[in-house]
């Protein structure tokens, strides 16, 4: 893509751009669709390069290529891509000199805004704008253009395996240039230099459908593989907006926090006798304020390897609703050969989920293994952290799968890249 | 996917919002599914 791009192409009439001369090495008729823009041109009959840039259109090479590629677009079709027709004139096959990976370029030109270029490798399509702004870095690593940074994926050389059409230099077979690939999906920044000139083009990923739609080509295009340097990811970037969730939810959470109630409303002790004939307890009325809000009960009894189980009921006493729960005080203790252990604890809190306001009693129905004393509180309007962290796992989980998926892409687009920032320092050393 | 995400996180943040304005616990809680109806007037009445 290097040479010369007209800057100033101006308005001609189809006709005039248009001519046709006859071969000067098989006489076979030869057409030029850009007319004044071209300088070589190949024949379809003998394929021969000719100079049209010179008044008796010498030729450049009599080279026949011992392999013909077929063009995926036929030179000559039309069609609008970015809200402007182009024609297709010329073809062109390089190959990276040392992979020996092989891609197809096609020459577009429209007489109002001059050449532009596709490019297709792997399957994926790129739209290429020759650019004259030199963007700002070495061409040798990562550069910035247009407000974006791209980064540096491939830097090597690019050969000429075979020519067809029209070009506006002189192209031939096996011409080799330096370069380099620079990317920031979907666009790439390619830059090639040959002769110390360096020509840079901008390109804009495409989907094979959309180049396909718009020159209206029957054969169904080559499928995609893998993922191409520019290539938009599927998997957007998120982590902006759940490190922003997760502070609302932090402080959504903590203002609950701080304006909560945590009300006392009873609190008292029993004593439990295993031989006593009635061990219910009835609890005095207490009332309940505020809006519909959640009701810790904290049990604690001083028990040592033993057990005290109370079965619970919170009763309302005009309408008569009630929600029964229990509560269960366990601890053990002891050594062993390894030591001193415990465990269970001498206390258990409950949270009942959204009381609404009225006048409330508890009856305590006590079971255990051993006399004891035990008390019982309650509390309105305490705040429930479980809430917070469940909220966060909702948004967490989504978030990190994004994350992994996002990742896993573009691991793919850089496994072929010898600048890929997923490359392990192991990597980097073999 | 960004605009699931943006759903999502606000949902989430508007249900924390109202669960806690509710009352509501998810853990470690009894919901009020488990209420019962007692005879009113009857303290002291309880049944398993």
């Amino acid at each position: 893509m290097d040479g010369e791009q007209p800057s100033t192409a101006q308005p001609q009439p189809q006709s005039r751009l248009v001519q046709t001369f006859a071969c000067p090495n098989c006489g076979a008729p030869v057409t030029i669709r850009a007319s004044g823009h071209t300088v070589v041109v190949t024949c379809r009959g003998c394929q021969s390069l000719i100079d049209v840039a010179t008044p008796n259109h010498q030729i450049v090479s009599r080279y026949v290529s011992r392999r013909k590629f077929e063009p995926l677009i036929p030179l000559g079709s039309r069609g609008e891509l970015f809200g402007n027709p182009y024609e297709v004139i010329g073809f062109m096959v390089r190959s990276d000199t040392e992979s020996e990976f092989r891609w197809q370029e096609y020459l577009l030109f429209n007489p109002y805004h001059g050449f532009r270029w596709l490019a297709v490798a792997n399957g994926h399509w790129n739209f290429l704008t020759m650019i004259k702004e030199q963007p700002s870095g070495a061409s040798d690593g990562d550069v910035r253009y247009d407000g974006k940074n791209f980064a540096l994926y491939f830097r090597g050389r690019a050969q000429v395996d075979y020519v067809f059409g029209e070009f506006y230099w002189r192209v031939r077979a096996n011409d080799v240039v330096k370069v380099a690939d620079h990317i920031a999906p979907p666009q790439i920044l390619s830059v090639e230099l040959d002769q110390g000139e360096r020509v840079w083009s901008l390109g804009q990923y495409v989907e094979p459908d959309v180049v396909r739609g718009a020159f209206k080509v029957e054969t169904p295009f080559p499928v995609k593989v893998g993922v191409a340097p520019n290539q938009p990811s599927p998997y957007p970037r998120i982590g902006g907006p759940f490190f922003f969730f997760v502070a609302l939810l932090l402080a959504i959470q903590v203002l609950t926090d701080a304006f909560a109630g945590k009300e006392p409303v009873y609190q008292s002790g029993f004593e439990y006798a295993r031989t006593a004939p009635d061990k219910v307890k009835v609890t005095p009325p207490f009332e309940l304020k505020g809006r519909a809000s959640d009701v810790e009960v904290v049990s604690v009894a001083p028990v040592n390897n033993h057990w005290l189980e109370l079965r619970m009921s919170l009763i309302e006493t005009n309408t008569g609703k009630t929600v029964s729960f229990e509560q269960g005080v366990e601890f053990y203790s002891g050594s062993d050969s390894d030591g001193a252990w415990s465990e269970g604890k001498h206390r258990h809190r409950i949270l009942l989920s959204s009381v609404p306001a009225g006048t409330y009693y508890l009856t305590i129905t006590p079971q255990g293994s051993t006399d004891t004393s035990y008390s019982v509180a309650v509390r309105r309007d305490v705040p429930a952290w479980s809430n917070f962290w469940i909220a966060l796992t909702l948004l967490t989980l989504p978030a990190m799968l994004v994350g992994l998926l996002r990742y896993n892409f573009e691991t793919r687009r850089w496994a072929d890249s010898e600048f890929s920032p997923y490359q392990s320092s192991s990597e980097e050393e073999e | 996917m960004r605009r699931f995400f943006l759903i999502l996180g606000i949902l989430t943040c508007c249900t924390l919002a109202y669960a806690n304005y509710r009352g509501w616990v998810v853990l470690n809680s009894v919901f009020p599914r488990t209420w019962e109806h007692k005879e009113p007037g009857k303290p002291g009445i309880f049944h398993k």
